[in-house]
């Protein structure tokens, strides 16, 4: 008897507490934070003057006003949008978030838009028809409701059949590069929400066209955190209220979505009733874990692929800059000075952009899909070379100049000096600097999601959305630790080799 | 041998070395002395043309070295230099710092007379059978050259009794095994003369000795040698002609009984004063 009550006592002040987390936390900020993706207009994006915009926001920030609560706009990462909401970063995501395929995954407010999933070509492409598709390659948003009605498990098996014709399936981080790539030619058609494909043409212009078939049709709701019934209804109870008086009308007709609200409508609340409040999550642990150690390794080749092939390509290539650094004649040395400071001075991730788009925007080169990895390895190999040019130098100015003489005395001829004295003596002295831009070079492998190379890393983030799970970024981190791991384990090899003299 | 003809020297406006005049003679061992900054080693470094003179004339062996034209290579094979610092190749064994110059010299060679019996062979076969030019003959391999240079650099060493240290890297010598190595180094290439700069200024006062002594060796032998140094008790000893340099200019040469003892130039007097 004693130990019942002991029991309860404890399970009592569990709930409470737990209790307080929950709900305590509203009532405290009074604050509303939605989540939303910055490049998603018409539904919320950065206008010209920096300001978030968009008719989802414009509908949050009334909800706010008439429940006397602060709104707080915090653009997301897409892929973590599930880690967000987990951990109570967000408290919805409110952002033409689609419904259909989700339905189980979130607590959804009734659906108020009415969106499909649309194909845009180029004008001239020749596609016309969903069946054009065959053999080409299609553009989709990371986990984006364009993606699951080719590929998840809610999406139509003629979906499914003609999504195994394509050439390819990329995915890209936004519209904006996947634009880019369409009209470089590097892709063939991208599939997106019709609200946002209309958005999209009015902004571009002409160049582009809407197929007529439709790939699948969708509503739009809020998601709130799973069992988050309280929150969930009290914005619900505001927008219907918004829409009775007709504000909710307005808004949708200052964003030009009136054709696809569909708030009140027959049919759009069947996600709002469907309240599931427990997750059966009945895969075990280790088969989870199985499972996304075995697709991260597809990604840990791709990796590894650049990580090997950039520095082939680059060590000998920071040889060749260093000597034109040290070069005697001041107008040459200045050619690998500014290469060197151009290189050091910008980003990666926008050389990147800049060799994947560069010849199609300057030079008007149609590019083909398989560029994207050669433009990793480009981009990658003329940024590590210019570090590396630099280290060399350093190596060989720090060779006492009485090697050079003696050399010299001895009858030896520039290039034997070079490669007898001087170069074994600079690898020597260039081992543990190397090393270090070496361990940096595996880390920044995972840049190549810049241009929507599938490496490890954005691999991880995808395995992680569609999982809702964060162990695929930690299993991600391992596997960086122990390339990492590897490698330094070598070069420490390597530098006990060179240890034979001092 | 050889004859310096009006040397200068300028560092910009700064002028090292203002008309210097000498000849060395063959067999000679001439002592160059002077205080700091005085322009000695810059007028040894000259000779080799480790600096490029701005004016004057260095006549080895009837040619002008000094001239930017002529390939400076090929008389350096003649001049063996010994530094201050050694500058031993360090990741080179001892052995292979003694022979790598040397081969790779006759490696030179052989090669350059295999192409010329290729070019001759070729040409031969425009030519009358009675025409026909004989090739260069060779007579030895790169094996062979390897191998003599082996020998010769063992002999080198076990001259100076460093034979057992012939497989290690210079950095586990002491200070006068080193500056001997390095001795032994430019003699492996026969040079007619060798340009020693401050041999033992950076040596511990216990090691000076071993390389004095060693040079002596060189000197009975007949060896040219031009010295720059402090030394001024091997000086006496050894040279035979002493030079006195100061402000870029000889102020004194002579042989040292009438240098150290009977000197006229009032800054020479003023110099041995403080050093002697």
């Amino acid at each position: 008897m004693k130990r019942m009550s002991k029991v309860l006592v404890l399970l009592l002040a569990m709930s409470l507490i737990m209790g307080c987390f929950v709900s305590c936390k509203k009532e405290d900020t009074d604050e509303f934070t939605v989540g939303f993706d910055a490049e998603f207009p018409p539904y919320g994006y950065k206008d010209d003057n920096g300001e978030y915009v968009g008719f989802d926001l414009s509908l949050a920030e009334e909800v706010c006003k008439r429940n006397g609560w602060t709104l707080k706009k915090q653009p997301i990462d897409w892929d973590s949008k599930d880690m967000e909401l987990k951990s109570g970063t967000i408290d919805c995501i409110w952002n033409g978030f689609t419904i259909n395929g989700r339905e189980s995954l979130y607590t959804w407010s009734k659906a108020y838009v009415d969106n499909s999933q649309v194909v845009i070509v180029k004008d001239n492409s020749g596609i016309e028809t969903l069946q054009d598709l065959k053999g080409k390659v299609v553009i989709v948003q990371t986990d984006s409701s364009a993606l699951a009605a080719f590929t998840g498990d809610g999406a139509t098996d003629e979906n499914k059949a003609l999504c195994k014709e394509f050439k390819e399936l990329q995915q890209v981080a936004d519209y904006n590069s996947a634009f880019m790539s369409l009209e470089a030619g590097i892709a063939d058609a991208v599939c997106m929400d019709m609200g946002v494909a209309n958005y999209q043409l009015e902004q571009r212009g002409n160049g582009f066209k809407m197929l007529k078939e439709r790939v699948a049709t969708e509503q739009y709701g809020i998601g709130f955190k799973r069992g988050n019934t309280e929150l969930r209804d009290k914005v619900q109870e505001t927008l219907d209220e918004m829409l009775k008086d007709g504000t909710f009308a307005k808004i949708a007709a200052d964003w030009g979505l009136s054709d696809s609200v569909c708030l009140g409508k027959e049919g759009t609340d069947s996600a709002y009733l469907n309240d599931v409040t427990t997750k059966n999550d009945s895969e075990p642990f280790i088969d989870k874990f199985l499972d996304v150690v075995g697709k991260l390794s597809e990604g840990m080749v791709a990796s590894l692929s650049i990580f090997v092939l950039t520095l082939v390509f680059s060590l000998p290539l920071g040889l060749v800059i260093c000597a034109i650094r040290m070069s005697k004649l001041k107008a040459v040395q200045w050619v690998a000075k500014i290469y060197i400071s151009i290189m050091r001075g910008t980003p990666l991730m926008l050389q990147l952009l800049m060799v994947f788009f560069g010849p199609y925007y300057l030079f008007d080169i149609a590019l083909s899909s398989e560029y994207r990895f050669y433009a990793v390895i480009i981009a990658f190999s003329l940024n590590y070379a210019a570090y590396f040019a630099e280290i060399y130098r350093a190596g060989i100015e720090g060779i006492p100049v009485g090697q050079y003489e003696a050399a010299n005395v001895l009858g030896y001829s520039r290039m034997q000096r070079y490669w007898k004295i001087l170069f074994p003596q600079m690898v020597k002295r260039v081992i543990p600097p190397v090393t270090n831009e070496v361990i940096t070079l595996v880390k920044d492998t995972s840049l190549a999601f810049a241009i929507a190379y599938t490496e490890m890393f954005t691999l991880a983030k995808q395995v992680a959305a569609a999982k809702a799970s964060i162990l695929p970024l930690f299993i991600a981190g391992v596997f960086y630790y122990v390339f990492n791991f590897v490698v330094a384990l070598v070069m420490e090899r390597v530098e006990k080799k060179f240890q034979y003299y001092r | 041998m050889i004859d310096v003809i009006n040397l200068e020297k300028h560092f910009g406006d700064n002028k090292v070395l203002n008309g210097i005049n000498v000849t060395i003679e063959k067999g000679d061992i001439m002592v160059v002395i002077g205080p700091s900054g005085s322009g000695k080693s810059t007028f040894l470094r000259c000779l080799n043309c480790m600096e490029d003179p701005t004016g004057g004339q260095i006549i080895f062996h009837g040619v002008d070295i000094a001239d930017m034209k002529v390939d400076i290579n090929v008389h350096r094979r003649n001049m063996g230099m010994v530094f201050q610092h050694f500058n031993l190749f360090n990741n080179k064994t001892v052995i292979e710092n003694i022979m790598l110059a040397p081969v790779h010299l006759q490696c030179k060679d052989l090669k350059k007379a295999k192409r010329h019996n290729r070019i001759i062979k070729f040409t031969n076969l425009f030519r009358g059978k009675d025409k026909k030019k004989a090739p260069v003959e060779i007579t030895t391999t790169k094996a062979e050259i390897v191998k003599n240079a082996r020998i010769k650099a063992e002999e080198l060493l076990q001259r100076i009794g460093l034979l057992d240290k012939a497989d290690v890297y210079p950095s586990t010598l002491s200070g006068g095994q080193k500056q001997r190595v390095a001795i032994v180094r430019s003699l492996a290439m026969n040079p007619e003369v060798i340009l020693f700069d401050e041999p033992t200024s950076a040596l511990d006062p216990e090691m000076v000795g071993e390389v004095l002594d060693l040079m002596k060796a060189l000197a009975n032998e007949g060896m040219t040698m031009i010295i720059v140094t402090h030394e001024m008790g091997f000086a006496r000893e050894v040279a035979n002609k002493v030079l006195f340099i100061d402000d870029g200019q000889i102020l004194e040469c002579a042989p040292p009984e009438e240098f150290f003892g009977n000197p006229k130039n009032p800054r020479l007097k003023e110099f041995l004063s403080k050093v002697l």
